[in-house]
């Protein structure tokens, strides 16, 4: 009797990760489900990024196994928008907004097996997160109106991180 | 071996990265703001045109006034919308009084008063469709005076402002520098009573900083109380002006009394003197933004918390002032974001932000309870008055008719153009 095994494989990956650039450095966490096919990974993920201000960045990831074996290194990239953690915030002089913008990741890695089922990986990056404020100040005339300030933020770091997978 | 010393390498490497390529990476804050210029114009120009002009659209409703069966909408900063409500199905803005720096009105007989930036103007309405100036006091007042910094004086008008988006970078670390305005309140008159004699008088919302009692118009600001005579609309004078206390918000005449609303309290002053108005009583809450009518018995307090307002609880609050020198609190409701409210009879209204427009049942002050309550709408004042609710919102100008209190339902909406 023969079994076909399909060659789709469902895939998950646990990060946790170091975030480097012009601001104070800073963690983050990302987990990724998704599809293997022989080389080739795609998947979603969701994380938490506590670069500058705290965000939740939900991408697509796209991963190529250089070589067909259990330890090869790899190449990927991930691509999303970058939610803000917190709607907004008050206080007694001005209120903050908070919107989302874009997410994206890319990098090279190394992946090993550590039992039968089980895999690690270390991925070196470039990582860009966007999101953007509008603040509103309640100690403004009624006339000028005075529209909302707005801030736009594009934060770019180096990404290291580690993970462990199935 | 191998692999030990190729992931070496590649830590090394990637250190290399980081340490000397970290300069590469540039993170970068845009802040986007307006510049505001004001457009200037001679006074004598500016009190040429306050007259009744065509008709405007609706933009940004402020203060409210029934006169009979015009209803007067001031348009923040701007001037008055002159709306024929005489059929509330079917309300008509037929005319917009030009009046830069307009935040208050009030009408007593055939005279309209409004301020305009520090001036008090009197205004002929004996025909609301050709409405004329007939009085212009400067310096009435001069908190109005300085508007976003810019001052005005009594040769030129701000009455307009040229904006202009600047877009600069700031650094990562910079605490964002916003600029802080002074807000210059305007007295609105207020009336909450109709009265029969020659020269009545309209009414007004809870928000007022007008209040028209007998022939003395009273204004207040941020701590002041200004009596001024308007016996003769053609020769206004101030009468008297006196410290009421800090961070007055509102005012409500009942009788001979006028019932100030501060950020920190009630305070109740009696007008038998009208010219000199005399501190009677006062109640003490915590910090809130806080709206108050009145009637025989009782205060109806709303008290807003958060924001600039101060940290206290949202809620209504109901005083007992038949001892007027000794109100006392009797009994709080807890609330959303209240602001203006209104009474006729038992009923009680009461704007309450995103929770909409409440209608109680009072006949017990202890025991409110609820008849309706309108979702639909973000109230900020309502005037409620023979039956007919006019509710100033977020977007327009609502009226209800509350006549069967078992089918309170809308009866008119003037919204904002957008």
């Amino acid at each position: 009797m023969i079994i076909a095994q399909s060659k789709f494989k469902f895939e998950n990956n646990n990060l946790v990760g170091l975030l480097s650039g012009n601001s104070k450095n800073a963690l983050q966490l990302q987990t990724i489900n998704g599809i293997r096919y022989k080389t080739f990974f795609v998947g979603a993920g969701i994380g938490i990024d506590n670069y500058y201000f705290k965000t939740v960045p939900l991408f697509a990831d796209v991963r190529k196994n250089i070589f067909e074996k259990k330890e090869t290194p790899f190449v990927y990239v991930d691509a999303g928008t970058n939610f803000p953690w917190k709607k907004d915030e008050s206080t007694a002089w001005q209120q903050t907004t908070y919107h989302p913008g874009s997410y994206y990741d890319i990098g090279v890695g190394y992946k090993w097996m550590i039992a039968k089922q089980f895999f690690v990986n270390a991925s070196f990056g470039l990582s860009q997160k966007k999101y953007s404020s509008r603040e509103k100040y309640f100690y403004t005339p009624i006339d000028p109106p005075v529209p909302p300030d707005r801030y736009n933020y594009r934060l770019q770091r180096f990404t290291m991180k580690f993970g462990l997978g199935f | 071996m191998k692999k030990f010393l190729l992931s070496a390498i590649g830590c090394t490497a990637i250190c290399f990265v980081v340490f000397f390529l970290q300069g590469c990476l540039k993170d970068k804050i845009t802040h986007t703001y307006t510049i505001l210029r004001p457009v200037y114009q001679t006074k004598e120009a500016v009190k040429t045109n306050i007259k009744s002009n065509l008709p405007k659209t609706i933009e940004s409703p402020g203060k409210i006034f029934i006169y009979g069966n015009y209803v007067f909408l001031n348009e923040g900063d701007k001037g008055v919308h002159i709306i024929d409500n005489s059929n509330p199905s079917n309300p008509v803005v037929k005319a917009f009084i030009d009046i830069p720096g307009n935040q208050d009105i009030a009408v007593k007989g055939n005279t309209l008063y409004a301020d305009m930036y520090g001036d008090l103007v009197s205004i002929d309405i004996s025909d609301p469709l050709h409405a004329k100036l007939l009085k212009d006091i400067p310096d009435v007042f001069p908190e109005r005076n300085y508007v976003g910094g810019f001052a005005t004086n009594n040769t030129t008008v701000i009455v307009g402002w040229e904006r202009k988006d600047t877009t600069v970078e700031v650094p990562l670390s910079s605490n964002k520098n916003y600029f802080v305005y002074s807000v210059s309140n305007i007295a609105t008159p207020q009336l909450l009573y109709s009265s029969a004699a020659a020269n009545p008088v309209g009414i007004g919302g809870s928000l007022a900083r007008f209040s028209i009692v007998n022939d003395y118009l009273y204004a207040v600001d941020h701590h002041n109380l200004r009596a001024v005579a308007i016996s003769n609309p053609n020769d206004l004078r101030i009468a008297g002006t006196l410290f009421a206390g800090f961070d007055i918000e509102t005012i409500y005449p009942l009788k001979d009394k006028l019932f100030l609303g501060s950020m920190g309290g009630l305070y109740i002053y009696d007008i038998s003197n009208p010219a000199s108005p005399v501190a009677n009583g006062n109640f003490v809450h915590a910090r809130a933004c806080d709206p108050v009518i009145a009637d025989n018995d009782y205060a109806y307090v709303t008290l807003k918390a958060g924001t600039t307002c101060g940290p206290s609880n949202n809620e209504l609050q109901i005083l007992d002032i038949k001892d007027v020198t000794n109100p006392s609190l009797l009994k709080t409701y807890a609330m959303t974001s209240p602001s203006g409210l209104s009474k006729d009879g038992n009923t009680l209204f009461v704007c309450d932000g995103k929770d909409g427009l409440k209608i109680y049942n009072a006949t017990d002050y202890s025991n409110l309870s609820l008849i309706k309550q309108v979702n639909s709408i973000e109230p900020i004042d309502v005037i409620a008055w023979s039956k007919n609710a006019l509710v100033v919102t977020k977007d327009g100008l609502y009226q209800y008719d509350y006549s069967d209190l078992s089918n309170i339902h809308l009866n008119s909406k003037l919204t904002i153009s957008k």
